[in-house]
């Protein structure tokens, strides 16, 4: 495939691919020189591209012939009729060279990438997470600035706080819990605020304070 | 894998909703796409990397901080402008004055996109927007890219030629991409947001004028008016995505800033009465009477002309929609 410019979309001259001159290679011989902007011959943008030697390497594909299996031969878990290349490292299924995939240093068979997807076993099959820990803090700060809706947003809090403390948060932050400890503390403080404003209150009715109003 | 296994890479884009950020894992690049309550994760492992293509682009990127910050040390300013508010004018100017500075040195930093491809995907990393940053980490990347694919092979520019030549009809058609979202067509809607943009001029500059006085009610509703309609607008545009008819984006950014300088002005007039309601117990017949308010009009009137013309003529220039298709049968639209 033609390296093509992220401007216009044209194929990029021969010059301007050479311009990065192989990112790791230039950087290693310590030839800064070799690492010079050119301009793309249609839009004129100022390009500099780093090519890598993934750029001519292709998977090979395996053909039938490959792929069937003799007599004697173990067979696929999925194709009766394919040869077996390798066995699953999870499960220990039988897999043709179609159905092994090659994920962490393993062969896996696409069921249990599946499972482990679906799951959430496998760190690096993960594509989303939700952070409770953050919508925890959110809910101790942000409604205290409003006062009245830290009423509700302190219990949440907290709850959320208790509810979450072994779910695990974002894959690359490397102190997951401290979030949820502030929730809690603010939380905390903000509930028994609250409780001792409720105390006071009543207090001070039953003293007759809040009450003696003039007529 | 546990977290301190990733290592944070150059670059970070910090937006008010979202914040990019690029990771390091032991055979893969982690680009982290997260909003304030959730994370979206791509992985791009390093034996599948082709090509990082950076490309020096002119744009701008101003954090919304620092937006944010000299949006309140204008309105702060604005507000020390009497002499009885004295005590908020110079630190709001110094405040801008420091937002100003920024600028200047922010300016001076080239900015610039980064590409990532591999065989099957051309991903921007937005995180990469600076030009230092972007070379800090093909410097700190580059070589493991290396290290797992090994050396480019003897020829590889000419060979990339050839690659060209062979490659398939997919291949060679141009990456632009297929316009699956309905482009920018003109619209009446747009027409009349900026229509109320002119005529809440046109009312303040009435305001301005004893002979013709405009009560203040009539500005405000139309100010709402147009503020509600600008959002509703800049919503429906922004969640359509790019468009790729010339002016097209411009236009957007108009109704953007029509919806900025109604919105700041609206909230800068309220806050300028409050201020001398809540500080210094004063009370004006006339809304006029209250310091900073005749300066904010003024400005109102130039903003809602600067943003309100060229936004029309861009708004009349767009395109028309294609008409629908009818039926063969019925004549009418298909359902």
């Amino acid at each position: 495939m033609a390296i093509r410019c992220t401007g216009c979309g044209s194929p990029l001259s021969n010059d301007v691919l050479e311009s990065g001159n192989n990112a790791a290679g230039s950087k290693a011989s310590g030839n800064n020189a070799a690492r010079e902007f050119r301009p793309c011959p249609f839009c004129g943008s100022e390009t500099l591209v780093f090519a890598f030697s993934a750029l001519f390497t292709c998977g090979s594909v395996p053909t039938a012939a490959e792929m069937a299996a003799g007599i004697g031969d173990a067979t696929c878990f999925y194709h009766a009729s394919k040869r077996a290349a390798a066995p699953c490292s999870q499960c220990g299924r039988f897999l043709c060279k179609l159905c092994s995939v090659d994920f962490s240093g393993a062969v896996w068979c696409p069921e249990c990438i599946e499972a482990g997807r679906t799951r959430k076993r496998v760190v690096n099959l993960e594509n989303q997470r939700t952070l409770h820990d953050s919508v925890a803090l959110a809910l101790a700060t942000w409604p205290a600035l409003l006062v009245y809706p830290s009423l509700v947003a302190a219990p949440a809090a907290l709850f959320l706080s208790i509810a979450y403390w072994k779910r695990p948060s974002s894959i690359v932050r490397r102190h997951p819990k401290f979030r949820l400890v502030l929730a809690m503390i603010f939380s905390v403080v903000q509930i028994g605020l609250w409780i001792t404003l409720f105390v006071w209150t009543v207090y001070q009715i039953r003293k007759g304070v809040l009450t003696n109003v003039p007529k | 894998m546990s977290p301190s296994e990733y290592r944070k890479l150059p670059g970070g884009f910090r937006g008010f909703f979202r914040r990019h950020t690029l990771w390091l894992g032991p055979d893969h690049l982690l680009l982290v796409d997260s909003t304030r309550f959730s994370e979206t994760y791509k992985r791009f492992y390093l034996p599948d990397i082709q090509t990082i293509v950076i490309r020096k682009t002119p744009r701008f990127v101003l954090p919304y901080y620092w937006v944010v910050l000299a949006i309140a040390a204008l309105i702060t300013l604005l507000a020390g402008w009497s002499p009885s508010r004295q005590v908020l004018f110079w630190p709001a100017a110094a405040i801008l004055g420091g937002v100003g500075l920024y600028l200047y040195v922010a300016s001076m930093f080239q900015s610039c996109t980064c590409h990532l491809m591999t065989r099957v995907s051309n991903v921007e990393l937005s995180s990469l927007f600076r030009l230092r940053a972007a070379m800090r980490f093909v410097d700190l990347i580059g070589p493991r890219i290396v290290a797992v694919q090994g050396q480019l092979p003897e020829g590889w520019v000419e060979r990339t030629t050839t690659l060209a030549e062979l490659s398939t009809a997919a291949d060679r058609n141009p990456d632009t991409l297929v316009d699956l979202l309905p482009g920018g067509t003109f619209s009446w809607i747009v027409v009349f947001v900026f229509v109320f943009v002119l005529l809440d001029a046109g009312m303040t500059w009435l305001q301005l004028h004893p002979p013709a006085p405009v009560p203040l009610s009539v500005t405000n509703v139309m100010n709402m008016i147009a503020l509600a309609v600008c959002g509703t607008i800049s919503i429906v545009s922004l969640s359509r995505g790019k468009t790729r008819h010339k002016g097209g984006p411009a236009l957007r950014m108009l109704v953007l800033a029509a919806l900025f300088v109604v919105a700041a002005v609206t909230y800068g007039a309220v806050l300028l009465q409050s201020f001398d309601q809540q500080f210094f117990h004063r009370t004006f017949q006339d809304v006029l009477d209250y310091p900073g308010m005749r300066t904010l009009a003024i400005g109102e009137i130039v903003l809602d002309l600067v943003v309100a013309i060229p936004g029309l003529i861009l708004a009349f220039r767009q395109p028309q929609a294609p008409p629908k298709p009818t039926s063969l049968f019925t004549g009418a639209p298909p359902a």
